[in-house]
């Protein structure tokens, strides 16, 4: 009797699954060491007779300690100043907005059991967008605060709008993964026939400031901008691996999910609470940044297939890499809001992971 | 359908959430208010000016002196005290000494701080290597051939008006807004300069609110002096001019010296003229800027109707006073924004136009018609009057006297005051003419530009 043929079929599967986690791990190598890499790179960014090594030196002394002097080195004593006010904090920011984005992305994909869903599917952008306008260009605040700090308020309240609609309305009706994309898209359409109806009857400049909150920008974040996201970030994403087991049941489908003990209506509730404070806390200080939480989950998905327990955290740290690149550009090279070269960056790739997918992958959720 | 249980848990913990983070974002981005700017005085604001005039000259060393021997009262002459060092003895003789010879030394100077409070900052004399930010502070110190004292700038929008810094580096970023690129450019270009003792001093307008407290603070570790001053209103405007212009060394000093009197004889035949207006003579105005942004009670541009002996308007009505309570502006809200304030008699924009124009009919209508439907409704439509607002303060005021109060002033009146100027030989206007400069255009310019 030939008892080779199992033993190789093992052997087969071992290697198998070694090179899914190899892949993995590799995965997230890769896109951990690029985030460090980035994160040099947006330091050192055509600040001129400054290295890569010598940024990260600055890193590093700056946290032992270590101080310039301005009469002899001032070059570095800018450098450095300019590093731990401006390019840590954007970097910071960027990581912290490409990974909470990511995860609500790969969040809702499952959730929703839909490919194309993001976190602005249920109309979250359109609600943060209203309110962050309605501060910029007719100065209605929700709260007492006024400038920047209003603008940041209201678009975090205005955020939260359509998730507390979608919530009361299911109460009332039996909310599926259609219907509540479809009420976003009814909430979206309202939202943004207020914002059209403001932004026509503004000034250039007003609309200006507008437009490019829509677009999404870092330029002048500091570290006062880092507690509220990062801390929303943190717990908001150990929930979402906490929650990648059931994401995988919601993901089969109503039906399965219900016949496997999960309480779809209220998992998916839970989702959308989560995703929305998550989305709110980063939307309102970066403005709308488009194209990360759909496209990290899918590049993910590609190499790691659809088990949510590695695809949240790896599409986390891909997502975070992704915003970072898109500001090491805007900021190097083109001057531009991260939300435009985010969309110029992301759209191809979408378009590439689509057409690649439908030839050999099969389904990408 | 009945609310379940967990969706009552999920609903605690949204409260719960929201609460939070309410709170934190709250405490963390809360701001203080703005304040008003104080009144800084006229005249030369350095240190060492004891008699507060136009200039740093023997009267000044007189006064020390009489102040050491006992003549006269050291509280009287807050500014005799030269170096700042809570004595008056012959230190500060020898600085003011130094000062009026051009000899290197450091000069104490008087302006704002961002909440408008008077303060002093310390300068090394003479100042050189300049970065200025806002319209409203680069012209007067260009007026008095700042220019080529100027190392840096953020990117200019009237390039034939600041054709004279066109040596300095282009910082990116614009007169409104720094962005973070051109923030890194500012510290590159200090650093590059280091040699030369790095950027000599940032100069603000007050009215530029687009300066972040982290940027401040950059300057602040760096010692780099902020001179910021509320140069929008032409009064201040004049002592900017002169102050600016005496940092910067002897040349500029006589042209700050010469600007300002000029400046100042027009302001003083408008008042000589004005004062004999009785109350109900007295034309209100509202003011704006950016063409639909209505200056709000307390704006440093509501100064000027009082300089042209008008009435700011919200002294008059206390609905729009309520409206427009403040110290910037605000951008009119719909086409309807000032229906209830029309009978306001006068509506003057105060709006910045490049010299050098070639095609000025075109300009008017183009200017005029931009945000028209916002004011042709109004029944002081006819009385709307456009200002350059790059011109020199009282040359703003000469034309906008000559709008308000054609029986007292002309335009052609005003006109031969901005051909002095060409003729003084200011730097921006050097081979400008009266054809090339737009200075002010009402309604009856807009017909006739339209043809």
């Amino acid at each position: 009797m030939d008892t080779s043929a199992p033993s190789e079929d093992n052997d087969g599967l071992i290697r198998e699954y070694h090179r899914q986690i190899a892949k993995k791990m590799l995965l997230l190598i890769i896109s951990v060491a690029g985030i460090i890499l980035t994160v040099g790179l947006l330091s050192v960014s055509t600040f001129d007779g400054i290295s890569l090594s010598q940024a990260y030196k600055i890193i590093w002394g700056h946290i032992n300690g270590v101080e310039y002097d301005y009469g002899t080195q001032s070059r570095l004593w800018w450098a450095d100043r300019y590093i731990w006010n401006r390019a840590l904090p954007r970097a910071t920011v960027a990581i912290l907005a490409g990974a909470s984005l990511a995860a609500c992305g790969t969040l809702m994909q499952s959730v929703l059991s839909n490919p194309l869903a993001d976190p602005y599917s249920t109309g979250i952008s359109s609600g943060a967008c209203f309110g962050a306008v309605a501060a910029i260009i007719v100065g209605i605040s929700f709260s007492s605060m006024a400038g920047e700090a209003g603008i940041v308020t209201n678009a975090f309240i205005g955020a939260l709008i359509p998730a507390i609609i979608l919530i009361v309305i299911s109460e009332r009706i039996n909310v599926t993964p259609a219907t509540m994309i479809l009420i976003g898209t009814a909430i979206s359409y309202f939202f943004n026939s207020m914002v059209t109806f403001m932004m026509v009857t503004t000034d250039a400049d007003t609309l200006k400031s507008a437009y490019l909150w829509q677009i999404g920008t870092f330029d002048g974040l500091t570290w006062s901008s880092v507690p509220i996201m990062f801390v929303v970030t943190v717990l908001g994403s150990a929930c979402v691996v906490w929650l990648s087991s059931k994401l995988n049941v919601a993901s089969l489908g109503d039906n399965a999910a219900i016949s496997l003990g999960l309480d779809i209506k209220n998992f998916r509730i839970l989702c959308l609470i989560l995703m929305s404070i998550m989305t709110a806390a980063v939307i309102s200080f970066t403005g709308i940044i488009g194209f990360v939480g759909i496209v990290a989950p899918h590049i993910v998905r590609i190499v790691v297939g659809t088990d949510n327990r590695f695809v949240v955290p790896i599409s986390m740290s891909v997502g975070a890499l992704l915003l970072l690149v898109a500001d090491y550009i805007a900021l190097s090279y083109a001057d531009l809001p991260v939300g435009v070269i985010m969309a110029l960056i992301g759209s191809p790739i979408f378009f590439i992971l689509i057409v690649w997918q439908r030839k050999s992958m099969g389904a990408i959720y | 359908m009945n609310i379940t249980s967990y969706q009552k848990k999920l609903g605690a913990i949204v409260i719960v959430a929201l609460i939070v983070i309410g709170a934190g974002a709250v405490y963390l981005l809360a701001g203080s208010d703005e304040s008003q700017a104080e009144e800084l005085g006229s005249g030369l604001l350095i240190y060492g000016n004891a008699n507060g005039d136009l200039v740093l000259d023997d009267d000044d060393i007189n006064i020390i002196h009489d102040i050491i021997d006992g003549k006269k009262e050291k509280s009287d002459y807050p500014m005799a005290d030269a170096n700042r060092d809570g004595k008056i003895n012959n230190e500060d003789i020898a600085v003011v000494e130094a000062l009026i010879a051009g000899n290197e030394t450091t000069v104490f100077v008087k302006c704002l701080d961002s909440d408008g409070a008077v303060i002093v900052v310390e300068v090394s004399y003479p100042m050189k290597n300049v970065v200025p930010f806002g319209t409203n502070i680069v012209e007067p110190f260009l007026y008095v051939g700042g220019g080529e004292y100027v190392a840096g700038y953020f990117s200019s929008t009237y390039p034939n008006q600041e054709a004279s810094m066109t040596g300095a580096v282009d910082l990116e970023g614009s007169s409104r807004d720094i962005t973070d690129k051109a923030w890194r450019n500012f510290m590159n270009l200090d650093a590059d300069l280091q040699d030369e003792g790095g950027v000599g001093a940032l100069l603000i307008d007050h009215s530029a609110k687009s300066f972040s407290e982290s940027r401040l603070n950059d300057l602040s570790a760096a010692n780099i002096p902020v001179i910021r001053y509320a140069s929008a209103d032409q009064v201040q405007e004049i002592s900017t001019a002169l102050t600016l212009g005496f940092l910067c060394g002897k040349t500029t000093e006589a042209m700050g010296l010469s600007y300002a009197e000029s400046s100042l004889e027009i302001y003083n035949e408008i008042q000589d003229k004005v004062k004999a207006l009785n109350d109900d003579e007295r034309k209100t105005v509202i003011n704006f800027t950016m063409w639909i942004f209505v200056c709000q009670n307390d704006s440093t541009f509501n100064q000027s109707p009082e300089y042209v002996g008008a009435v700011p308007y919200y002294k008059t009505n206390s609905a729009f006073a309520t409206d427009y309570a403040g110290n910037t502006s605000t951008k009119m809200g719909g086409v309807e924004a000032l229906a209830n304030y029309d009978d306001a008699d006068y509506l003057i924009s105060n709006r910045s136009l490049d010299i050098g124009q070639t095609d000025m009919d075109g300009l008017i209508v183009e200017q005029w018609e931009k945000n028209m439907q916002y004011f042709e409704n109004l029944d002081n439509y006819h009385n709307l009057v456009y200002v350059n607002n790059i011109l020199p303060g009282s040359l703003r005021l000469a034309y906008m006297a000559a709008a308000i109060y054609p029986d007292l002033f002309t335009k052609e009146w005003a006109d031969g005051y901005l051909q002095a100027f060409i003729n003084a030989g200011y730097t921006p206007l050097v081979g400008q003419t009266l054809e090339t400069i737009c200075t002010s255009f009402g309604y009856e310019d807009y017909i006739a530009a339209k043809g």
